[in-house]
């Protein structure tokens, strides 16, 4: 099997990540919100995984249990967040996160 | 001890029982029981009177000051200053006039007042006034004087704004008021200027300051700084006080008030406050040859002024005040040359004839129903036969007829002027001489054309108020009937051209001989004045004399030729031309160089400085915390994308920073 | 005891005062008149005992992070004893005062007052830095409370800038008693007197420390131009309030002069003479002229306040003996004659509702009364002799007074002629001239407001011919305490000074 270049693994890690940085950012509907948050962290799971591949060793233990830890915690923060957005979307009866702005009043 | 606070404290009492009774029937409409106040308010000054002539018996033969009485430490000044009476011939000369003549106006203001609805007021205030004037002349040191200086000055506001319905007379009330603060600086200033000059002898006392300037330490320091500026800065409390330029313009408007104050206050008593002030401190006068030249000169200017304006007044009070402001010059023309006795000479001259003018003239306004026009007077004689008869004599002893009192002391100054020495080479003594006789002669015009007016022409009076005209009741005559007698008497107290006759010299000597002798002792440097004798000196007081006789006559000739037809004009009308720039000149000067000036700084410091620089330079502060905070708050309460854009910006840089030593040593 | 006793009355009145009948307005303000007048007869034997009550020290607490312990001491000279007479003597003339605008909420004025009474009575026993400070600041709480809840219209916007212009003065008062705890390892002011341990700083420090103490003051009296919190809050604050503010709290600023800056920075003092003399000149002229253009009475009379104290700071600064006896007798005086001319005009304010100059016009004729005891405050007001605040004024003036530099006794003076102006002319635009017919039904003053501003006046009139109690006591302090501040001024050589650290001082 031909090892993959590791910066290839940490190029694609930033680019999920950059993608999902422009998801979160610049998209209005809150779901997407949570996705391109749900990207950034599987994009760095990814760089973890790629890390503990190149340095393999006493280290590389740190970069597979982090993703497992990392993607147990995602998987909770996204039940909790989808929670919280049912909730709030009852008061305003929208999924518009600009709709949300005055919140803070 | 004689109870020398008894004096102060009597009109005192007055005051505050009939200040009682005033305030407490306010609701009332006729006000309190008219005879009880009336009773009250001419006892105390009467009471006064009799125990001042007591106090004066003390000294009549043998000592010639009663022991000072101080009765509690009042300002912590030096060894601590107390407040104390003093009673020596001085203080005896002036109250017996205050008091005597206090009680006589006094009398006569219940006739004048009567029908007022504020009478137990008026009288009030006058019985203050007669103690704050007590005061001032019975202190022993210049802070009790000054208690009683602005006392009589307040007392002035109080009454010639005692018809405070209209603004006239309050304002006339204030600027009295003002200028005499302006005065009472300088007097503030000319005491601690003195208080310095003492050194480690400072005292405010006046037996201190006569010791310590008739010795040598004082002698050692004539014509220094320090001296020079105490003179003038007293001096210019005496001209606010006694109205001379240039703060004279308050007394002319001080005739908004009741005849009876205008007689009391700006004639016999609280204008001659300043002569008085500048006796008690001859012996440091003396001591700045400058300032009484300045002194001498401003005399004879205000004299002049004065008379001046006499001339062309229609009103009978102002022709009068102006008068006063012409013979107070007179006064302080006498101070000048260091003449001081003969200066209170004419104060104590000048407080009956005057007082008696003012008085009949008020008998006239009161007969007239308020009317104070001359153009409107005229044929009085037959209708007014008592105040005829008093004013006849006051005109007498004003203008200077022989044996008048008026004669008697006018003469003395002149012969003074004449002969005073030369200062700094000049001849000034005769100049202000031949001015003083001019003045006496404008004196003697406008005086008898008051006359003409009044009495000695055709009658101008509208027919229903000759209807209504009748002489004034007794309580009111009375008294000037009494100071028109003192008028002719007082002359008696001393004749220049008769050596022998010279009571009045005698009395005061103790206490201004040192100060004249300081004088007499420049004279005596001079060559010319040695070569003077006593049969010079009589032949001197014997042509003045003549000159003065003739000017006087002179005077009454020229009136009646101009006057004794009665004016031209017979409507009345405000002043105007000449006699108007003449009269509210100054007060057009002083308005134009501080009072608007001073309203524009006013107006600058308020409006521009405080308002628009100050409370805006805040309001910005204000306003740049303002804007930041909302700047914040905008931050804070933007879109959702832009708060997860920046906060994950923010930890992108946190992590940076944190990773810089690490990402620098891997380069 | 009797000083812990005495800082501690106010504070139990205040608690007492509580229970008070929050609807009953009348029975409030009885409860709260006994109480205050209870506080006053306790405070009368501080200046008419020969002997001076013993002084209270006792550790507090430790200053974190200086090592220094702050120590609780309160001690009582004539200057104290007699500012504390004019608080303790106002606050029952500010309660009564303010009957007629607090209505029923008599109870939260009270206490809030009570409160302030005694913060201001700590402020002026403490001899301990860190107390005065507590004190200090924590009078300003009640003050805006009272300003904010009775105050006229402008109420909220006149509280929050005075509580935050007086703040910001004073933080740097906080941040200068820190340092010198921390330098010099305590903060109580009769061992930082004797010991002269600030001598010790470096003169970068010494600057910093004295413009930090003097600006907090300077804010407090106020000097110009610091005044600006002044103007507003006078205006706004309700009647009993103002009379405290103005006749008690300003005081403190010039007190604080007197206490603090004079005795512990007199070489700084002596130095920056000229500058708080000029500052004060600018008070005193730009006061006098900016009363004259007011309109609002209140306002008048503040920089009528701001005017006569300038006077007093010009006093302080030139350290001579009669000098400081004025500003003792001044502080007195303008504290009574300014607290009777707030408590006439809020009187005439609560029957008509306004308080401009041109409101009013021949109130002589129908309200007498009131027109006597206002000419009289304001002839006080104006240093007419025979009032305590002539016998204050003449000893300030002939104290400033020197040859060489007479202009600012000249410029001073001024201020006599400049306040009978503005007086006068408001007493002759709401008192003399004819009958207004626009104006509604005026009662003349009733005998309870009678009671509340005859005796201010016949106080004045007592010290105007009797003064020597407030200048043989707090004058004799304030003359020694400004003694160090003259000695440096007129350039005599210093006694052998010995200047000790701490361990030294402590070891004694």
């Amino acid at each position: 099997m031909n090892a993959i270049d590791p910066n290839h693994v940490q190029i694609l890690a930033a680019l999920l990540f950059a993608l999902g940085l422009a998801v979160a950012a610049s998209r209005r509907n809150i779901f997407f919100l949570l996705m391109g948050v749900e990207l950034m962290l599987n994009a760095v799971n990814l760089s973890f995984v790629g890390f503990s591949r190149t340095f393999a060793g006493s280290g590389s233990l740190v970069g597979h249990l982090s993703p497992l830890f990392i993607i147990a915690i995602a998987a909770a923060e996204a039940c909790v967040g989808l929670a919280i957005v049912i909730c709030i979307v009852r008061n305003r009866d929208s999924l518009d996160s600009d709709a949300y702005a005055e919140m803070k009043e | 001890m004689y109870p020398l606070w008894l004096i102060p404290v009597l009109p005192l009492v007055g005051f505050i029982v009939n200040g009682l009774l005033s305030l407490g029937s306010a609701g009332s409409k006729r006000g309190p029981s008219r005879g009880f106040v009336a009773a009250l308010a001419v006892a105390m000054p009467l009471l006064a009177f009799l125990v001042t002539i007591g106090a004066t018996a003390h000294i009549w033969n043998g000592p010639t000051t009663l022991p000072i009485q101080t009765y509690w430490e009042w300002l912590p000044i030096g060894k601590g200053l107390g407040f104390g009476l003093q009673f020596d011939r001085l203080t005896a000369l002036m109250l017996l006039f205050i008091t005597g003549i206090g009680t006589l106006i006094h009398l006569y203001s219940v006739g004048y007042m009567r029908e007022d609805r504020g009478f137990a007021r008026f009288m009030a205030y006058l019985n203050l006034f007669m103690a704050s004037m007590i005061i001032l002349v019975l202190g022993d040191s210049l802070p009790v004087t000054f208690l009683g200086w602005e006392g009589v000055g307040l007392c002035s506001y109080l009454l010639i704004g005692f018809w405070h319905q209209d603004h006239a007379n309050n304002d006339a009330a204030r600027k009295a008021f003002v200028i005499n603060r302006i005065g009472d600086l300088g007097f503030l200033l000319g005491a601690f200027c003195l208080y310095l000059a003492m050194g480690k002898d400072a005292s405010l006392r006046y037996v201190d300051i006569a010791d310590f300037f008739q010795g040598d330490a004082g002698k050692a320091l004539a014509s220094t700084p320090l001296i020079v500026a105490a003179c003038a800065l007293l001096f210019l409390g005496c001209t606010g006080k006694s109205a001379q330029l240039p703060l004279l313009t308050w007394l002319p408007d001080a005739m908004a008030g009741p005849t009876p104050v205008s007689a009391l206050i700006h004639a016999a008593t609280m204008v001659t406050s300043g002569v008085y002030l500048a006796a008690r401190l001859s012996d440091v006068f003396v001591l700045a040859p400058a300032v009484m030249t300045a002194i001498t000169l401003i005399g004879c200017a205000t004299a002049v002024y004065g008379a001046i304006a006499g001339l062309v007044q229609w009103d009978i009070k102002k022709v009068l005040a102006y008068s006063t402001v012409s013979q107070l010059g007179f006064m302080f023309m006498a101070v000048g040359v260091g003449a001081f006795d003969v200066a209170l000479y004419h104060v104590f001259t000048h407080a009956f004839f005057k007082a008696t003018l003012f008085l009949g003239a008020g008998s006239v306004i009161h007969a007239l129903h308020h009317e104070q026009d001359l153009r409107r007077m005229g044929g009085l004689t037959k209708v007014l036969p008592l105040t005829y008869s008093s004013m006849v004599f006051g005109w007498f002893a004003i203008i200077g007829m022989p044996l008048g009192s008026g004669f008697m002391s006018k003469d003395l100054i002149l012969e003074r002027l004449w002969a005073a020495p030369d200062m700094f080479g000049v001849q000034v003594g005769k100049l202000v001489c031949v001015v003083a006789l001019i003045t006496a002669l404008l004196t003697a015009i406008y005086m008898s054309r008051l006359m003409y007016y009044v009495f000695w022409s055709p009658s101008r009076v509208p027919a229903e108020v000759k209807a209504h005209a009748h002489e004034a009741p007794f309580v009111m005559s009375a008294p000037v009937l009494l100071l028109s007698f003192g008028s002719m008497v007082a002359g008696a107290m001393w004749f220049g051209a008769v050596p022998q006759i010279n009571a009045f010299e005698l009395w005061l000597r103790p206490v201004v001989e040192h100060a004249q002798g300081a004088t007499a002792l420049v004279a005596s440097a001079d060559p010319h004045a040695a070569a003077a004798e006593p049969h010079d000196h009589s032949a001197l007081a014997w042509a003045i004399a003549g000159c003065s006789i003739a000017v006087a006559f002179f005077g009454w000739l020229i009136a009646h030729l101009l006057f004794r037809r009665g004016p031209k004009e017979s409507e009345p009308r405000p002043l105007s031309g000449f006699a108007a720039a003449w009269t509210s000149g100054l007060d057009r000067i002083y308005d134009l160089v501080i009072a608007k000036p001073l309203a524009a700084l006013a107006w600058i410091v308020a409006r521009v400085i405080d308002q628009a620089l100050l409370t805006g330079v805040l309001r910005g502060i204000g306003e740049v915390s303002g804007f930041l905070g909302e700047g914040y708050v905008a931050l804070q309460r933007s879109r959702l994308r832009i708060s997860v854009t920046l906060s994950l910006l923010g930890a992108v840089v946190v992590v940076a920073y944190l990773l810089m030593p690490v990402l620098s040593k891997a380069a | 005891m009797y000083l812990t006793a005495l800082l501690a009355a106010p504070f139990a009145a205040a608690l007492l005062a509580c229970f008070g009948s929050g609807r009953d307005g009348a029975a409030a303000t009885r409860l709260a008149l006994v109480l205050a007048l209870a506080i006053a007869a306790l405070g009368v034997p501080l200046v008419t005992c020969l002997t001076a009550p013993g002084a209270v020290e006792h550790a507090w607490f430790s200053l974190a992070g200086t090592g220094a312990v702050v120590q609780f001491s309160l001690a009582s000279d004539g200057l104290t004893a007699w500012l504390i007479q004019l608080v303790t003597f106002l606050v029952p003339v500010g309660l009564l005062a303010s009957r007629d605008q607090v209505g029923e909420r008599m109870r939260e004025f009270a206490v809030a007052v009570l409160v302030m009474e005694g913060l201001m009575i700590g402020a002026l026993l403490s001899r301990d830095l860190v107390l005065f400070y507590l004190c200090f600041e924590g009078m300003l709480i009640p003050m805006v409370v009272l300003m904010a809840l009775f105050g006229g219209t402008d109420r909220r916007g006149a509280a929050l800038q005075f509580f935050l212009y007086t703040m910001l003065g004073s933080v740097g008062l906080l941040v200068a008693i820190w340092y010198i705890a921390q330098t010099l390892q305590t903060t109580s002011l009769t061992e930082l007197m004797d010991s002269r341990m600030l001598a010790t700083l470096s003169s970068g420090e010494q600057v910093a420390l004295f413009a930090a103490f003097a600006l907090a003051f300077a804010v407090k009296v106020p000097l110009a131009p610091f005044h600006g919190w002044q103007a507003r809050a006078y205006a706004e604050c309700p009647t009993g309030a103002v009379v405290l503010l103005s006749g008690a709290m300003a005081k403190l600023g010039t007190y604080g002069l007197i206490r603090f800056v004079l005795p512990l920075f007199p070489e700084l003092s002596a130095e920056y003479a000229n500058l708080f003399i000029i500052l004060g000149l600018v008070s005193v002229i730009a006061g006098a002229l900016m009363a004259w253009a007011a309109t609002d009475v209140k306002r008048l009379i503040a920089f009528s306040s701001l005017s006569h104290l300038g006077l007093v700071v010009v006093g302080i600064f030139t350290f001579s003996d009669l000098a400081l006896k004025g500003a003792a007798v001044q502080m007195v005086a303008h504290g009574i004659s300014v607290a009777a001319l707030f408590v006439l005009v809020g009187a005439l304010e609560s029957r008509a509702l306004k308080r401009g100059i041109d409101d009013f016009g021949g109130l002589a004729g129908r309200a007498p009364i009131l027109a006597t005891l206002f000419i009289g405050a304001a002839l006080a007001s104006a240093a007419l002799p025979g009032t305590a605040n002539f016998a204050g004024e003449f000893l300030l003036l002939m104290g400033v007074f020197q040859p060489r530099q007479w202009w600012i006794a000249a410029i001073a003076g001024l201020s006599t002629i400049l306040t009978a102006v503005y007086l006068l002319r408001l007493v002759q635009r709401w008192f003399y001239g004819p009958r207004r017919a626009d104006l509604a039904v005026l009662p003349d003053l009733g005998v309870r407001e009678v009671v509340t501003v005859a005796p201010l006046l016949a106080l004045s009139l007592f010290f105007g011919f009797y003064p020597k109690p407030i200048s043989d006591q707090a004058g004799t302090v304030a003359s020694r305490l400004g003694a160090e501040a003259r000695r440096v001024a007129s350039g005599a050589p210093a006694p052998v000074a010995v200047v000790e650290t701490k361990d030294a001082h402590a070891a004694r």
